[in-house]
């Protein structure tokens, strides 16, 4: 696997964050429960985050980080908290299933796959990789258990 | 104006490549005449972690009588499905190679206790799956192409299952 397949798969995953921002400021205000309003806040900044951290990293790398769409059409219209919670948890599960195709992409990189001097090292990259998708994984089991009690966890989160 | 569909929020999955749960046996297993004999030990130590928590499961569930009510047994009933498919997972990956005997597979990261409360049980298995989803986190960044995603899934889950029995 080659450099540019993980810069392709790392700028797939900011994508994924940005839509995941944007998803949230969608869904927040349809959740009536005041913890999951939280919960959501909450979340929502976890993701800018990570939209600032990958930004730079890719900026490191000499990266033109992709940018975010000016609007995003829902998957599924969001008319109550239901549908919120619904979206929350896709949102999520997007998120770690994303950051589960870079752990790969890195992991298959051949040894004269480098990423450039200025960026991160691939071991690096893995490892924040293996961090947002065990974050996204712990917020969408939150989600998860509103949504579906029965089946709260996934054994293969990112799949 | 992009639409917010599975497709772009799943644009990160691409080809699912080896390491993923769904992919056979058969498609992991080395080319027969070559196959390296020495399974990797990162994945030989979670896998002895699966079995370890497995059994502590089977254990609490056991334990859990009426008057814990039915919730309890519901989730440590879907913690373990998770952590069999975990096992069966690695045990697939770990297919072509030829395993050592139990008694010399890498010392499991959790230990089954026995406890006597429904509370102090759900605490001690939450200590457990924090333990082994830092174990999984250190076995990927250890592994090669074929365990590395699997391993960060499962490192993923048992984050998870911490939190439900928070």
């Amino acid at each position: 696997m080659s450099a540019d397949a993980v810069l392709t798969a790392w700028q797939q995953a900011l994508a994924t964050e940005q839509a995941a921002d944007f998803g949230y400021s969608a869904l927040g205000p349809k959740l009536a429960d005041p913890a999951q309003e939280a919960m959501a806040r909450t979340n929502q900044l976890a993701h800018q985050q990570l939209v600032v951290d990958t930004s730079a990293q890719l900026d490191a790398a000499g990266q033109t980080p992709v940018p975010p769409e000016a609007d995003y059409q829902l998957p599924f219209p969001v008319t109550d908290a239901a549908s919120a919670r619904q979206l929350a948890l896709r949102l999520e599960e997007a998120s770690a299933t994303a950051w589960r195709y870079v752990v790969a992409i890195a992991a298959s990189a051949t040894t004269s796959a480098t990423l450039p001097s200025t960026s991160i090292s691939l071991n690096q990259l893995r490892g924040l990789a293996v961090t947002a998708l065990s974050d996204s994984a712990v917020r969408a089991v939150s989600w998860r258990r509103l949504v579906t009690p029965a089946n709260p966890s996934v054994p293969f989160p990112g799949i | 104006m992009r639409t917010i569909t599975r497709r772009l929020l799943l644009a990160g999955a691409g080809a699912l490549v080896a390491g993923g749960a769904g992919i056979t046996a058969g498609e992991l297993r080395p080319i027969s005449g070559n196959a390296p004999t020495i399974p990797p030990p990162a994945l030989l130590g979670v896998l002895a972690t699966e079995r370890a928590l497995i059994a502590s499961l089977q254990v609490a569930l056991t334990a859990l009588t009426s008057a814990t009510g039915d919730e309890s047994a519901a989730l440590l009933t879907a913690v373990l499905n998770d952590h069999v498919a975990h096992r069966n997972a690695l045990q697939a990956l770990l297919a072509g190679y030829q395993l050592p005997s139990t008694s010399s597979l890498p010392a499991s990261t959790h230990t089954s206790t026995s406890t006597s409360t429904s509370t102090s049980t759900r605490a001690s298995i939450r200590r457990a799956e924090q333990q082994a989803a830092t174990a999984a986190r250190a076995a990927s960044a250890a592994s090669g192409t074929a365990g590395a995603a699997l391993l960060a899934s499962i490192a993923a889950c048992e984050a998870g299952h911490a939190e439900l029995l928070a």
